[in-house]
């Protein structure tokens, strides 16, 4: 990637119900992983001030340690949308970026919002998938250059969970990646849990995935659990993270020199069963694969 | 144009499993409102084909636009419970298609329209009581410090309360009328009886 991204070690993907995990228990993370758009309240667009972070979210940002690396992980700029760009949450994004310097930031590759009748927009509440061929390329290039350039921090897209597919693609989703990344400047957030439901689920090889990304721009690997039901494996972020999705992240971090974070994931309604035990066993299992090849690093 | 055509299909198709079944079994001019190139209508034709992957999709934008109702109105839910709830929530999908992607801007409008369908179409007043509430409970914790808001119950809200959290079904006998104050203080929501019926706040 253009920008350098700083070695952070282990990352907590912030939920509200791990409120009192991450303040009690700060030592088995190295840095917080926070979704703004969960943080804030947006209004909607022609709403002046569209964004008012939440009471709750300020009294938990400013109990914080001070020294703690934060990094953002949007959900809400739906950067594929085909119909439009948001441009104001890229200056919210901005503006956070102001106030908390996060070490790096990042949002996910598919599109959300499209188009509903002629005139209303809808969240379809699900990432939907950007078809891999030149016509996103030319769609999505610009915007990342965009958000490079109003955001002073090392950009990274995530790559996407699909449940179904796009047929008659021009290329496969790893080339598309790297065309992406090599065109637009940015880094690669590598979800290896998404990477793993998507081959359990179309009968691929993880590893040849992995082995077909330039992971020279790898910058931030996620982790999270999954379940099976009714024969589709899910992205659940619901417990620990499959056995394959540890092997996964042994064999990429002597391979991907550039990541600066490997980053746990559980879903807020899911903590609570889990339990902190559960979450710093987790965290604890990442670390030791993060320092047996980052020799001492986080 | 192809392309926000293309999304709008998609994203129908998930949405929408009536659209996605009028695709699989060829109802003739299903894709006529859509312009897409033959790439783009040959993709759609595929994803509409992939039936359980579709369905997932459709399961969590279902779950997305639920998330934030039973978020903001628990007792609401509870009290509605499967069958009557399934209803209330097609009908409100029917007449709102298009999802609010702001949480609360969802959450408010399915409050109000849950309040004009009662008082409009299908009076129930424990319902329209506690849809009110939640509403303004919702108003007052995402609002400024000091926020206020008053209610009114037609049962003893206490007991109300107690029967949904252990699943009894409410009873509107004897009616009567009791208010709640809703105030913001240094950050959490206190909740008062008032005795004398203010007149109520938007």
């Amino acid at each position: 990637m253009d920008r350098l991204i700083p070695q952070l070690g282990v990352g907590l993907s912030f939920q509200a119900t791990l409120a009192e995990f991450v303040l009690e228990k700060p030592e088995a993370f190295d840095f917080l992983e926070i979704v703004p758009d969960t943080l804030w309240i947006d209004e909607g667009e022609g709403v002046s001030p569209r964004y008012r972070t939440t009471a709750e979210a300020e009294a938990f940002l400013a109990r914080l340690d001070p020294d703690l690396p934060l990094v953002a992980h949007s959900i809400g700029l739906s950067i594929g949308s085909a119909h439009g760009f948001d441009w104001q949450h890229v200056e919210q994004m901005a503006a956070w970026h102001q106030r908390f310097r996060f070490s790096w930031h990042s949002d996910h590759l598919c599109f959300m919002k499209a188009m509903h009748g002629s005139r209303k927009e809808v969240n379809v509440g699900l990432m939907m998938p950007m078809p891999c061929d030149r016509e996103s390329l030319d769609l999505l290039v610009p915007r990342i250059r965009h958000v490079q350039s109003r955001v002073e921090a090392p950009f990274l897209i995530e790559n996407n969970v699909n449940y179904f597919r796009v047929p008659g693609e021009e290329m496969e989703e790893p080339e598309f990646l790297n065309r992406l990344m090599e065109e637009s400047g940015c880094g690669l957030l590598l979800d290896l849990h998404n990477v793993y439901t998507n081959c359990r689920n179309f009968n691929a090889d993880p590893f040849d995935y992995l082995r077909r990304i330039n992971l020279h721009r790898v910058g931030e690997i996620h982790l999270a659990g999954g379940l099976e039901m009714d024969g589709v494996y899910l992205d659940g972020h619901d417990g620990p993270c499959p056995p394959e999705v540890w092997e996964m992240l042994d064999w990429i971090l002597p391979r991907a020199h550039g990541v600066g974070g490997v980053v746990y994931e559980i879903f807020n309604t899911n903590y609570p069963d889990f339990g902190p035990e559960a979450l710093a066993g987790q965290l604890k299992q990442a670390r030791e694969i993060w320092n047996r090849h980052r020799h001492g690093a986080g | 144009m192809a392309q926000v055509d293309f999304q709008r299909a998609v994203a129908q198709l998930v949405m929408d499993p009536e659209f996605k079944r009028s695709i699989v079994t060829g109802e003739p001019g299903v894709l006529g409102g859509y312009e897409l190139t033959p790439v783009e209508q040959e993709r759609v034709l595929g994803i509409a084909a992939q039936g359980r992957g579709l369905e997932v999709g459709t399961l969590f934008h279902r779950s997305f636009r639920l998330t934030k109702i039973g978020y903001t109105f628990p007792r609401v839910v509870e009290l509605l419970g499967g069958e009557a709830l399934s209803q209330i929530l097609d009908r409100y999908w029917a007449e709102h298609p298009d999802v609010h992607e702001y949480f609360f801007q969802e959450a408010r409008r399915f409050g109000e329209w849950l309040l004009d369908h009662c008082a409009t179409e299908a009076p129930d007043a424990i319902l329209e009581d506690l849809a009110a509430y939640e509403l303004a409970l919702l108003e007052v914790t995402i609002g400024e410090s000091e926020a206020e808001r008053t209610v009114r119950f037609r049962v003893e809200p206490q007991e109300l309360m107690e029967r949904l959290t252990n699943r009894d079904q409410p009873r509107l006998t004897p009616p009567g009328e009791y208010w709640l104050r809703l105030r913001k203080t240094g950050g959490e929501v206190e909740t008062a009886f008032v005795a004398t019926p203010p007149s109520l706040r938007k």
